[in-house]
């Protein structure tokens, strides 16, 4: 397994806001963690991208467990670090610098590494696989539409030459057929050898392109054994016995 | 569930609230009484020193006084102002110009109206009218003020610091010259410090014991949910601003009356900063932290400033060169930001003992945390908690 | 009486001083969240070491006072902000007005708090004629430094790499160290350019005027933080332009108003201050909000 957490607890003070759960993700295979909002989906992705490891939190937030890729210890680490080791994040929101432009995003992701490869072929691998970046690379980022936002977020994580690829929430605010559109790309990527680990609301979709789902419910996760069969997925996600799917 | 009296509440109980038990009024009082105590305690132990230590005690007396107004803003609202030295010197200038006897008032403030010059006010009529002046002030300054928070408020208060020097400085009427006004009667004795303090110390806990407290505070912790309470945060801004201007201001005409002299460049940043270094090295949040860190910084600075001298304290004889007492403080500010952002009191007032019948001191780590939103807790809590239920 | 052109220089002169300023400071605020009030000190000890050494070669003595800039910036970051990473704004607030007059003092300490002469630069008080108009060689170099040095920040912000991240990080600092940005290199270098805009600064100040007190950061720190404030804490750009504004509508005050004390003229600014941070606490050129309001 590429991606090993054993007993992750993420404190806020006296709140804890995710109580030991364990998960792997291999190389090729998309694990994805669905549940209610508030219950740790989002803090579980940042303390593995290394967000809330920082000193500077200053005892705000505490973290236990153990956080391995390829056996390495993440937990602790800062998030620069994290990302050199080969673990990007997409995170929720996108976060694209808005001010800056497209071609000077990609820059920022594309500088930070310590190899610095063929900038060239990889410009234009990116630009045949995310094509409306292509014809927008002088453009401020903020300018984009919410699906182009998405695709230059991804893009963005891609070129820090990650082993893990993590997204938060994905689809947050994107019509379903740019939701399709992003789903699809993802599915691509986990073929081509990566390991993601999806956090979605989107349940039944997230569901769908998984290899595992996982659901987090109050800091704590319970593998939801389905299949591919939608209502048995829908069953287990309320945690019920059956549903009738007219 | 009952919760045993003196045992701290453990995590899962803190979601639920407690039951209260009804309390005495020396434990409902005991913030205030105890600061009176020590500061009244204090007085009396250095009653009979030498003059220097006399004058010293005055001036840390005075500067408790407007470090107090201070908190009355600044630790109920959360917002920052680095321009309560200006409220002062409002107070300052009009408590001391009005007592300035009516002889030499013409000839040194030939720029003052004639009904103003003709009389003169003895210390405590001056020093009244001097807070109300200061409270008027401080509310037309709040109107705009109190929209702003965080950044937005420490750089206005800040720029408003510096409008107020330069007026201070250029109004002929204050000043012939643009210096010093000098013939301040100096009768701010010891007890007249003392009794300042006392009243301030009142205003400011009835303050915080108020229901504007409260909502104020309230707001500090989490604007979004106590707006989402109903609780209008500019209008308790405002009417927590002019309060703490009157008790500033107040502060400012016993200040005045201290030292005889009223001069623009008292009131200017150097005195804004060691207020509010003294406030947050107290704790910014508390009350009791106003009164201990001017002791505690006080103290600091007299003992450097002593060194300075070359008088020497005690067998220590050091020769240091002038306002290094300045940097010293800044150290002291700095590393308490860092190590101990809270403060010295940790933003907690002083409690009754459970011995005597009090509820002791409350666990700050349950309180701070209740105060952080999160969909486990239940509704934030105020820090301190002055008892009302 | 000045010409039309004469006040043009003053206000680019001035400007550009003040753009500095203000990149300077929205730099640091970028990146750390920090109103580094402390950059007044960034100015005024250069400015008392080029009174130091002014005997040496002037080239020598700029390079002290820049160098000097520099590492008292890279020891703030180090000693006094690095603890405080991650605490909130009006912390770091009161943390570099501590730093601040700390410095201060520790000057007025060593150096007494009268102020001092230098004769640093009186050279260049001669004017040169061209076009018919006499332009002091102080002003000539003044506007050159300033513009050299803002346009190859510029430069270094728009088109390398470097550059780019250190924009990246201004926007959102813990999204560029997600993608793999150093995030403590950034910060380091985000405080040495604060420290070169403030020591450039300060060789124009000494030049200019020849009198130094320990106090001689803090009008040409307020002014920056005016400057920023207008042109949006958040944006680079509107910082510069902000400066630049300044410098034009100080020239216009001295001007307009009438020659009584010159410090209504810095109360009018400060109330400008206060109306741009009611009424578009952004700034007048940023987009989104980086003050909150109620």
């Amino acid at each position: 397994m590429l991606l090993e957490v054993q007993d992750l607890t993420v404190s806020y003070g006296p709140v804890r806001a995710v109580r030991g759960i364990s998960l792997s993700v291999d190389a090729g295979e998309i694990v994805t963690i669905v549940g209610p909002n508030g219950a740790g989906k989002s803090s579980t992705l940042m303390t593995i991208a290394g967000e809330k490891c920082r000193p500077a939190k200053r005892g705000q937030v505490q973290v236990g467990g153990s956080i391995l890729l390829d056996g390495e210890r993440l937990l602790g680490q800062s998030a620069d670090r994290i990302v050199r080791r080969g673990v990007s994040i997409v995170p929720e929101g996108r976060r694209i610098f808005a001010t800056l432009t497209v071609g000077e995003n990609l820059m920022v992701a594309r500088a930070a590494r310590r190899d610095r490869g063929d900038a060239e072929r990889e410009m234009r691998d990116l630009i045949e696989r995310f094509p409306a970046l292509g014809t927008s690379l002088h453009r401020p980022a903020g300018h984009l539409s919410g699906g182009q936002q998405q695709q230059l977020a991804i893009a963005r994580a891609l070129l820090t030459k990650p082993r893990l690829l993590l997204l938060d929430e994905p689809s947050l605010g994107l019509a379903p057929m740019v939701v399709e559109e992003v789903f699809e790309i993802i599915q691509e990527l986990r073929d081509s050898g990566l390991a993601i680990l999806l956090l979605e609301q989107n349940a039944l979709q997230a569901m769908e392109i998984a290899n595992r789902s996982e659901l987090l419910r109050n800091g704590r996760l319970e593998e939801i054994d389905s299949g591919r069969d939608g209502q048995k997925m829908l069953a287990a996600y309320f945690g019920i016995e059956a549903v009738k799917v007219p | 569930m009952s919760v045993a009296a003196g045992v701290t509440p453990s995590k899962e109980e803190v979601k639920r609230p407690r039951p209260r038990r009804p309390r005495g009024v020396l434990d409902q009082a005991w913030p205030f009484l105890s600061l009176v105590g020590i500061v009244v305690l204090l007085t009396l132990v250095l009653g009979n020193a030498s003059g220097e230590i006399i004058t010293y005690l005055i001036q840390a007396l005075v500067t408790m006084i407007v470090t107090i107004g201070l908190y009355v803003f600044v630790g109920n609202s959360g917002v920052l102002s680095l321009g309560h030295a200006g409220l002062m010197a409002v107070g300052a200038y009009v408590g001391g110009i009005m007592s300035i006897p009516v002889i030499q008032k013409s000839t040194l403030l030939p720029a003052l109206p004639h009904f103003l010059s003709s009389t003169a006010l003895s210390l405590w009529p001056a020093a009244l009218l001097a807070a109300v002046v200061a409270g008027v002030v401080g509310y037309l300054v709040s109107i705009p003020i109190s929209r702003l928070s965080g950044l937005g408020a420490a750089v206005a208060t800040l720029a408003l610091l510096q409008i107020s020097q330069v007026v201070l400085i250029n109004w002929h009427v204050l000043s012939s010259d643009g210096g010093a006004t000098p013939g301040v009667p100096v009768d701010t004795t010891t007890w007249a410090a003392v009794i300042g303090v006392v009243i301030a110390l009142a205003i400011a806990y009835l303050y915080q014991r108020s229901a504007s407290g409260i909502r104020l505070r309230a707001s500090r912790e989490d604007p979004v949910a106590a707006r989402s309470l109903g609780i209008n945060i500019p209008r308790e801004r405002r009417r927590a601003f002019t309060i703490s201007a009157a008790v500033a201001g107040l502060g400012g005409a016993l200040y005045a009356h201290s030292v005889g002299t009223v001069s623009a460049a008292d009131f200017f940043i150097a005195t804004g900063f060691l207020q509010l270094a003294m406030l947050v090295v107290g704790g910014i949040n508390s009350l009791a932290g106003a009164v201990s860190g001017v002791l505690a910084i006080s103290l600091i600075t007299d003992f450097f400033v002593q060194l300075e001298n070359g008088q020497g304290v005690g067998p220590l004889k050091v020769n240091l060169p002038n306002g290094i007492e300045t940097a010293i403080v800044s150290l002291l500010l700095l590393l308490i930001l860092i190590k101990r952002p809270a403060g010295l009191t940790k933003g907690q007032e002083f409690r009754l003992p459970k011995r005597l019948g009090g509820r002791g001191a409350l666990a700050d780590a349950e309180l701070e945390a209740s105060a952080i939103s999160s969909t486990d807790v239940a509704v934030a809590t105020p820090t301190d908690d002055p008892g009302v239920a | 009486m000045k010409t039309v052109i004469q006040y043009a220089i003053d206000a680019i002169s001035s400007g550009g001083l003040y753009a500095l300023l203000a990149l300077g400071l929205s730099m640091t605020f970028g990146i750390s969240r920090i109103v580094n009030l402390a950059q007044s000190e960034l100015i005024m000890v250069p400015a008392y070491l080029i009174m130091v050494t002014a005997p040496w070669a002037a080239p020598l003595v700029i390079l002290v006072a820049i160098v000097s800039g520099i590492v008292l910036a890279l020891l703030m970051e180090r000693f006094a902000f690095r603890p405080l990473r991650g605490a909130d704004e009006t912390t770091l607030l009161v943390a570099s007005f501590a730093v601040s007059l700390g410095i201060q003092s520790v000057v007025e300490a060593a150096a007494g708090d009268k102020a001092k002469g230098t004769d640093f630069g009186g050279g260049l008080n001669n004017g040169i004629h061209f076009l018919g108009l006499t332009v002091a060689k102080l002003d000539v170099v003044e506007i050159g430094i300033t513009l050299v040095l803002l346009l190859s920040l510029l430069y270094f912000l728009k088109r390398t790499t470097l550059g780019v991240q250190l924009r990246a990080a201004a926007i959102d600092f813990d999204m560029a160290e997600l993608l793999g940005v150093r995030s403590q290199r950034v910060i380091m270098l985000a405080f040495a350019i604060s420290g070169v805009a403030a020591s450039v600064t300060a060789i124009v100040v000494v030049a200019q005027t020849g009198s130094l007190t320990p106090t001689l950061g803090v009008q040409p720190l307020l002014v920056g933080v005016v400057a920023v404030v207008v042109g949006g804490l958040e944006s680079l750009g509107g910082a510069v332009v902000g400066g630049f504004l300044l410098g034009i509508v100080s020239v216009v005050l001295s001007v307009t108003l009438p020659q009584g004390p010159l410090q209504y003229q810095d109360a009018l600014l400060y109330l400008i201050v206060i109306i741009v941070l009611l009424v578009r606490p952004q700034g007048l050129f940023a987009r989104g909000s980086a003050l909150e309001r109620v």
